[in-house]
């Protein structure tokens, strides 16, 4: 007969397993949980507001109702896109307080620093290392350029993996629509990289 | 998933951006990681503490071997009874000429004694293994719907549920002996067709599909005839994407193939710096 112990552990350590042990109480798997996805919630909410203070501040709320909601989570739904969803909606409600569109000028000295930390020593030698910086600088400066719902919705892909449709149903946009703005960002960045390199 | 195969991301420039970003040590403060990790064991315990008051499940500590040996001994005697008792109910059933009418459990009983059950029960084995056909059961009639209905629910209970977790639960059809002795050979040739599906995804940089094949519980660490893992054929082809779904899916870093070499050798070698940040992260050595 299986015993409890043994059906929690069958539940493996998918993102949804992790999420289902947590709701039981297990710790250790909201840790591995947290590790795995840590980084990518965190870029994502950074590149959305542009500096550090805002981004923890925003994190630690995403992660607080992770924590929070665990047992209400259903394992049908991705763990990614009820994270994004819920890191999404954070982020729609900070932009709605802080009413603060994002520019160069706001990004102003955390891009630079992100920029530095990006490219200090990348061990690839000199020249790599020029072209890494000067790569760094153009994408951080054309994501900052890119309007909030493209850039939102640009960032849910490429940091969380969702597919247009996972992103069109956090964001309450149409399929079409999402569609669009994921290619208008992709074309916008092409454009602003090649203007900036 | 479907949507991504409609609109596949675009990977040069994603693999610019994810190149680009690769050595991105920058995160969320320690004391943001110190906060939530300390809320969510909190939070934990609590429900840890809640979960044993109600009497169900206490919370999740993993069993050490040998304890509750007194729990686990009543639990397998519990068992094996509920199952002899099973037996004694149903076999019966199975053996009965159809023109009988059906005894009382008294009597059914008496008309299935211990020595009868043993070559009943093992002739039933190798249908539900696939091995065999289901033994012919003499007495055994469409409208003897007890004994179908039990037989049926073992060949489900073989397909385990915590298999797929997030699989709608499809509906019991009736199978027929044979259909579930071909269902249950199936699992056998299924693994390698999802490995080498992972392996091509993996070679091809097809992350949704990577991910599709890797939520269906592919092996994620199957080798091709030359021992190289889906995670050494991403790092071979380039394909930082698939390594990172591949390494959040517990992809082995370290799994060299055949000839020895390491996902980080090639990775260093193709000068991939993308990819070996994100081996390292990994525990690549």
């Amino acid at each position: 007969m299986e015993t409890y112990s043994q059906r929690m552990e069958d539940l493996g350590d998918s993102d949804e397993g992790l999420m289902q042990r947590y709701a039981h109480g297990d710790a250790l798997a909201f840790e591995r949980l947290y590790e795995r996805h840590e980084m990518r919630t965190w870029r994502y909410l950074e590149r959305n507001v542009g500096n550090r203070a805002s981004a923890d501040e925003l994190m630690q709320d995403v992660w607080f109702a992770v924590a929070r909601d665990a047992p209400r989570y259903q394992p049908s739904a991705r763990f990614t896109t009820w994270l994004f969803t819920i890191a999404h909606n954070r982020l729609i409600d900070w932009l709605r307080t802080h009413r603060q569109a994002l520019s160069l000028d706001t990004l102003g000295y955390e891009a630079q620093a992100v920029v530095s930390q990006l490219t200090a020593d990348t061990g690839a030698g000199p020249v790599a290392a020029a072209v890494a910086r000067e790569q760094a600088i153009a994408l951080t400066r054309a994501l900052a350029e890119l309007p909030t719902e493209q850039r939102d919705a640009f960032l849910m892909q490429v940091e969380g993996d969702l597919g247009v449709e996972q992103i069109a149903a956090i964001t309450g946009a149409s399929f079409e629509t999402t569609k669009s703005r994921l290619r208008y960002a992709r074309a916008k960045l092409r454009e602003l990289l090649e203007e900036y390199a | 998933m479907s949507d991504m195969h409609e609109n596949p991301p675009d990977d040069d420039f994603d693999s610019l951006y994810r190149r680009t970003f690769s050595r991105d040590g920058d995160g969320p403060s320690e004391s943001v990681r110190r906060a939530v990790l300390r809320h969510a064991a909190e939070l934990a315990a609590n429900r840890a503490a809640d979960l044993s008051a109600a009497g169900g499940h206490a919370h999740w500590v993993p069993m050490r071997a040998g304890a509750h040996s007194h729990w686990r001994r009543s639990a397998v005697y519990g068992t094996l009874a509920v199952a002899a008792l099973a037996c004694l109910v149903v076999v019966p059933h199975w053996l009965l000429p159809p023109t009988k009418p059906r005894a009382p459990a008294a009597t059914v009983a008496k008309l299935a004694p211990s020595v009868a059950m043993a070559p009943a029960l093992s002739g039933s084995a190798p249908g539900l293994s696939g091995s065999a056909p289901a033994p012919k059961i003499e007495g055994l009639q469409p409208g003897n719907v007890s004994a179908e209905t039990f037989r049926d629910r073992r060949v489900d209970a073989n397909t385990s549920y915590y298999d797929r977790p997030s699989a709608p639960a499809p509906a019991a059809p009736p199978a027929p002996a044979a259909a579930s002795a071909t269902a249950s050979a199936a699992p056998a040739a299924a693994p390698r067709d999802v490995a080498s599906a992972l392996r091509e995804a993996a070679e091809t940089g097809n992350v949704p599909r990577l991910r599709a094949l890797l939520d269906e519980h592919a092996d994620v660490d199957a080798r091709d005839s030359d021992g190289r893992t889906a995670l050494m054929l991403a790092v071979i082809n380039g394909r930082p994407g698939a390594v990172a779904a591949l390494l959040a899916s517990g992809a082995d870093p370290n799994a060299a193939a055949g000839n020895g070499t390491t996902p980080l050798q090639v990775a260093e070698a193709r000068d991939e710096p993308a990819i070996v940040a994100a081996l390292r992260r990994a525990g690549a050595r």
